[in-house]
């Protein structure tokens, strides 16, 4: 799916006035004081009209007139605006005033350059971005930024959103006008707001007001930021896109017109269709049959992200896929869809949401949240869904990036939102056991056997595409491997997880040593996060995903060296994580097991919980960081 | 489209079974998508071990037609031999499109991948699946997605540029992120023409250069080159690619003897006299309002502060690295705006305008390379600033650096070369064995209870290049700065921090915490750490190999001077012992030195890096110097509660 780009610097948007009005406040010694803690900006005005003539057109104009109370706030003097086909630039003036309210600079259309935009994924897409970088008569200064733009076909409509983490609103509206016939929908996130609706003859008119509106920090690592911004959001009853009529009524007509995208008469000719049929030919059940094609798929496809026509809605066709082997998320789910339906078997593309913070799709609001697809198939017990753009899942997992939230199925009948399913902690699992050989001039040898299930395995399958340096940085880096001065690694066997043999030489295992006391670390593979910082949090902090790891060591002791004292079995445990460390020693051997245990059972910690997890996690890391004592006789 | 086997009558098979290639020149000729045994055969790179993909062969021929545009055919063949390097099956050529200046034509492109049965699937690009988009005003790329890439997969590919003259012959790389089996360029230059080359190799790797006089071209081949990595303490890998730099000097044709510049002296005339470049300095702005409003009573270096300091508060730039002025210094000056010769020739004139010696001085950023002295090539140069001289100290000023203070030398300049463009001084300005060094200075008082709580203070000062670099950081981002800080020593619970010194060129950052921590205690022993905010907690040179230089930028030095003052009932064990460390060529050195003053442990460390940087042959000299003294850093002190 495509990410749709609006305006990339400036989180909110902007547009027009009447500028003898505001000529005063043009001028940043103007600006109330009240408004000025924590901000690095002010909008003395922060407003959007949108025009919707029908369901195919609407323009927006923007009016913001931002004053800039420091260098930290010189993003804002970085303008872009996102164009396409159907997403015209009609006008834009942005005046640059000094602090006295001086105007010291003056820029229009033609200053603006307009090069291809880059989404961070794409290798192809039609959009366009114009940018213009204006000069700030130094600090504090204000742009008044006015632009309109038209818009020929679309989706969605513009939100307007209120960026206050870093800046403060003195004057916040938003207006639209709209055919009553066609009308609206519309609600407010985190703004307690409502709009004053007026009937202008045929016209709709709504109107969003605010003032005065103070900064407010967002926390990071939490969900995505618009999950916290206050916002008013519209949404079409009725919409058009490149000749395409679609009706946002409900999830059932979206999902409908969705659907007809993804519709082939006749994906696959002979011979390909017999080759398909026999691949699954030997195959008992259904479920072996959805494994043996995706197996396929991920064994052949790459995923590639190549966004044209129809705003990057529509499929490349199974045809072009099946030849070039290529595709985005839409293609190679659709692809893999009708693979399935030459096996006989039925399933749906489902639009989500992807990635491990985003904001889920409302029941009760129809829209569209969604930059993902992947593929549910429906079966007599259970369902199976796949992620067709990844090339290591199992047939069946889809992991945090999209496990456990809202997905719009697309079906004949039109659009379903169900949930996916959510992976239990111990599906994201890694199991080490090592053996550590202590020589007896304190070196030590260390082999490593990892298996790892789930989410966990990603980090190992990303090491394992590594080269020898990369690798040996990454398990120092992100594993806090005490650095070895040998290390070679192998990829396990096992289809059912990820393995890793790991085999680590150290001239000197022992961290540092007194007297006849040598002291070892205990633990070789840290369980702990060390990331989080304590602190108070009014929002939520949110892992990648829960986990169960277990790590279970045995040190063998040379001879002329034994353990001066063991250290005792020790537990920890919140409401939401869980820590578990136990020793067993044999004298007679000269041999210690150590087994130890951590599980983070959510990945979502409220904040009430958040200072416990830190704390945990803060004792979980001193007792990894205790040492083995070794006396030497 | 796609056709299985089509070509398997035609596969040659090479006797070489590791794939190294030493002189195998027939392959340069196979035709696109003719796949080698060997070739086939290949899981790994002999030289690169996992390395996700090698390319087998890299070539190019340049050559003028008749309009003496430069034409250049290039081909590109390489295998996957990891999933991770499938993604090299999405290609993308960037292209200087300013005024049409290159064209991208006659790309072709076939993969030739093994399918699941054994078989070879031959797969072609079709042209309309290649795109092409404008990046912005100077830059566009050419993209396209190969079919049927996967693990296994030979990709080749070729493409033809052509730019409008010579001035695109700028160089050839034999080295890429990952290796390369054989790179050949051959170059025919425009009849009667004059060019010269330089070569940057290592000497270890042999280079081929075969010089045909009678069909007026030359040829250079380098065989069996590994990848090189982005790595730490490192300007841009690019800059330590096996290579050839080009620079025509001159042709004659129908109308006469056309010479480019081949001398430094020849240089500095010929850009004196651009009206891009030397009129715009030696414009007169002693009209403008900012000369004007100055004093008559300033200093040279009073003018020369103001007017910097104007330049780069009010001049925008617009990101773009040029030598040459695009609009005129004094359009710039109305404008607010422009490359970075606009906004320092600009610099430069206002500082003649107002009688201060100051001269327009050519820079290659630490990220573009250091330029070679033999060649006056000015390609090799990314940007021009202004050099200033009063009273014989030197000052190098650049309007687009926000933060540098105008007594030092951008850290983009360090440990590179400059060349001051005047009639009478020309010359090279080396931005190396500067006064100013990277200066971190940490002091703490610490006590602890008799249950093991120690509770701290401690002040944490960064000094010239460390300031400069660590009050960047703190611009960008507060809290992230913070937490990189005290990333290192999670077992502090910091109750208080503060920061002064952001926004004064002439104060040090000087950071203050208040802390506590619960010691860690191991087999009855409490474990003192010592080791706080020095950044040398762990060895930050981890590989085994190395192929750039070491460059720290500026000389190092670092102390730490602490007190931990222990409970009557407590016993210190033996302190770690005093230590002093110096590396084999004396250019580091690292000491440790405690002292128990009744219940109070001194504790002084010190570091010392005396000079920038370390060729890359001398990477394991200090990878083990910085392993000891991290060792050394991190034997704790032990007591014992009675």
């Amino acid at each position: 799916m495509r990410r749709r780009l609006l305006f990339l610097a400036c989180s909110s948007f902007v547009l027009f006035a009447h500028a003898q009005d505001i000529s005063l406040s043009l001028s940043a010694l103007t600006v109330p004081e009240a408004l000025k803690k924590d901000a690095n900006a002010v909008y003395r005005l922060d407003e959007g009209l949108l025009d919707i003539r029908s369901s195919s057109a609407y323009t927006f104009k923007v009016h913001q007139v931002v004053t800039l109370l420091n260098a930290r706030a010189a993003y804002y003097l970085d303008h872009h605006l996102g164009v396409d086909k159907f997403r015209k630039v009609e006008k834009v003036n942005i005046r640059m005033f000094d602090a006295l309210g001086h105007l010291t600079g003056a820029y229009d259309k033609k200053d603006f350059e307009t090069g291809a935009a880059y989404d961070g994924i794409s290798l192809v897409t039609d959009d366009k971005v114009m940018h213009l970088k204006t000069p700030a008569p130094g600090y504090p200064c204000t742009a008044d930024i006015q632009y309109t733009i038209n818009v020929s076909g679309y989706i969605e409509l513009p939100n307007w959103f209120v960026n206050n983490h870093d800046a403060s609103t003195e004057v916040f509206r938003f207006e639209v006008r709209v055919p009553g016939e066609i009308d609206i929908r519309q609600r407010t996130l985190n703004f307690d707001i409502t709009p004053k609706v007026e009937t202008e003859g045929a016209l709709k008119h709504y109107v969003w007001e605010a003032k005065n509106i103070q900064v407010k920090k967002l926390e990071a690592d939490g969900f995505e930021t618009a999950l916290y911004l206050p916002q008013v959001e519209v949404a079409p009853n009725a919409f058009e896109y490149d000749g395409y009529k679609g009706s946002f009524k409900s999830w059932k007509d979206f999902g409908q017109w969705n659907y007809q995208l993804y519709e082939e008469k006749n994906p696959f000719a002979e011979p390909r269709l017999s080759e398909i049929r026999d691949m699954v030919r030997s195959a008992g059940t259904e479920k072996e049959k959805i494994a043996i094609l995706y197996h396929h798929l991920q064994k052949n496809m790459r995923y590639v992200s190549i966004q044209l026509g129809i705003g990057g809605f529509k499929p490349f066709a199974v045809r072009f896929v099946d030849d070039k082997r290529y595709g985005d998320c839409k293609a190679l789910t659709n692809y893999m869809r009708y693979l399935l339906k030459v096996a006989g078997i039925k399933s749906y593309p489902a639009l989500i949401n992807a990635g491990t913070n985003k904001i889920p799709a409302d029941p009760q609001f129809p829209s569209d949240p969604f930059n993902h697809v992947i593929l549910c198939v429906p079966g007599a017990k259970d369902t199976t869904w796949l992620e067709c753009t990844s090339n290591t899942n199992k047939a069946g997992e889809l992991g945090s990036f999209t496990e456990n939230r809202k997905a719009l199925l697309l079906t004949e009948e039109g659009g379903v939102l169900v949930n996916t399913p959510a992976s239990s902690y111990h599906s994201n699992r890694v199991v080490i056991q090592n053996e550590v050989q202590i020589g007896e001039d304190g070196g030590g040898q260390v082999l490593s056997q990892i298996s790892s299930w789930g989410d966990a395995a990603s980090f190992y399958e990303y090491v394992k595409q590594l080269s020898d340096d990369e690798q040996r940085e990454a398990l120092i880096r992100y594993l806090q491997y005490k650095e070895p001065e040998g290390l070679e690694m192998q990829a396990g066997e096992g289809s059912e997880y990820t393995g890793l043999h790991i085999k680590r030489s150290y001239p000197k295992l022992y961290d540092f040593s007194a007297g006849n006391k040598y002291f070892f670390p205990l633990c070789l593979d840290k369980l702990g996060d060390r990331t989080l910082q304590a602190a108070r949090r009014e929002t939520e902090y949110v892992f990648s995903y829960p986990y169960e790891k277990t790590d279970s060591t045995i040190f063998l002791l040379p001879a002329g060296f034994s353990a001066e004292s063991i250290p005792a079995d020790k537990e920890l445990a919140t409401e939401l994580t869980l820590y578990k460390r136990s020793f067993v020693w044999d004298k007679a051997a000269n041999k210690l097991l150590v087994v130890s245990c951590l599980a983070l059972k959510s990945r979502v910690i409220p904040p009430a919980r958040y200072g416990a997890v830190v704390q945990f996690f803060k004792e979980v890391a001193e007792l990894e960081d205790e040492n083995l004592i070794l006396l030497k006789q | 489209m796609n056709t299985i086997l089509r070509f398997k009558g035609l596969l040659m098979v090479l006797l070489c079974t590791t794939l190294c290639y030493s002189g195998f020149a027939q392959l340069e000729d196979i035709n696109l998508g003719i796949v080698l045994e060997d070739e086939l055969k290949l899981k790994e790179c002999s030289f690169d071990k996992n390395a996700d993909a090698v390319i087998l062969l890299d070539k190019a021929a340049s050559y003028f037609n008749d309009e003496y545009n430069l034409i250049t055919e290039r081909r590109i063949r390489l295998k996957i031999l990891k999933e991770k390097g499938v993604e090299r099956g999405n290609v993308s050529i960037p292209y200087y499109s300013n005024n049409g200046f290159e064209v991208i034509t006659g790309i072709e492109a076939v993969v030739v991948s093994p399918e699941e049965n054994g078989n070879l699937k031959v797969s072609a690009l079709e042209k309309k699946n290649i795109y092409n988009r404008k990046v912005n005003s100077l830059y566009s790329e050419v993209k396209f997605a190969l079919p049927n890439v996967k693990v296994g997969s030979v990709i080749d590919y070729r493409y033809k540029s052509t730019m409008k003259n010579y001035v695109g012959l700028k160089k050839w790389d034999f080295q890429s992120d990952i290796p390369i089996l054989v790179s050949s360029y051959t170059v025919a230059p425009i009849p009667n023409s004059e060019f010269n080359y330089s070569v940057y190799k290592k000497t270890y790797f042999p280079i081929k250069i075969d010089m045909d006089k009678s069909a007026g071209r030359v040829r250079f081949e380098m065989n069996n080159i590994p990848g090189i990595r982005d790595e730490v303490y490192s300007t841009s890998p690019a800059n330590f690619f096996q290579r050839v730099n080009f620079q025509l000097s001159g042709y004659t044709d129908y109308y006469g003897k056309h010479s480019y510049t081949t001398t430094w002296e020849q240089l500095t005339k010929e850009l004196l006299q651009q009206k891009e470049f030397g009129t715009q300095v030696n414009k007169d702005l002693s009209g403008s309002d900012i000369i004007k409003r100055l004093p008559s009573s300033l200093s040279a270096l009073e003018k020369m502060k103001a007017l910097f300091n104007f330049v780069r508060s009010e001049m925008v730039w617009n990101d773009i690295y040029s030598k040459y002025s695009d609009e005129g210094v004094k359009t710039t000056l109305e404008k607010k705006k422009g490359n970075t010769a606009d906004i320092n020739l600009l610099l430069v004139s206002l500082l003649k305008s107002a009688g201060v010696e100051a001269y327009p001085l050519l820079v290659s950023e630490r990220r573009n390379g250091i330029i070679d002295t033999t060649y006056s090539y000015l390609d090799q140069f990314d940007k021009v600033i202004a050099y200033v001289n009063i009273d014989g100290t030197p000052y190098v000023l650049d309007g687009t650096d926000k933060y540098t203070p105008f007594f030092m030398v951008s850290p983009d300049l360090l440990n590179t070369i400059g060349f001051l463009v005047d009639k009478k001084k020309r010359g090279f300005v080396y931005f190396s064995n500067l006064p100013h060094k990277d200066v971190d200075l940490v002091s703490f008082y610490n006590s602890i209870s008799e249950s093991g709580v120690m509770s701290g203070e401690a002040s944490v000062r960064n000094e010239q290049y460390a300031k400069l670099y660590k009050e960047e950081r703190y611009r960008l981002d507060t809290v992230k700065y913070r937490e990189a800080l005290l990333k290192s020593y999670p077992f502090l619970n910091v109750d208080s921090f503060s920061i002064a010194g952001v926004g004064n060129d002439s104060a040090a950052l000087v950071q203050t915490l208040k802390y506590s921590s619960t010691l860690k205690k191991s087999g009855g022993y409490y474990l003192v750490n010592y080791n706080l905010f020095t950044g040398f907690n762990e060895n930050p040179f981890i590989t085994q190999q190395r192929f750039t230089d070491i460059d720290f930028g500026a000389r190092y030095l670092a102390s730490v001077a602490g007190t931990f003052t222990y409970p009557p009932s407590w016993v210190p064990e033996q302190l770690p012992a005093n230590k002093t460390l110096v590396s084999p060529d004396r250019t580091m050195s690292v000491s440790r030195a405690m002292q128990k003053d009744g219940n109070t442990i001194n504790v002084l460390l010190s570091v010392k890096i005396n000079k920038e940087s370390y060729s890359a042959e001398e990477y394991d000299m200090v990878k083990a110097f910085f392993s000891q003294m991290t060792d050394l850093f991190n034997e704790p002190i032990l007591f014992k509660a009675k």
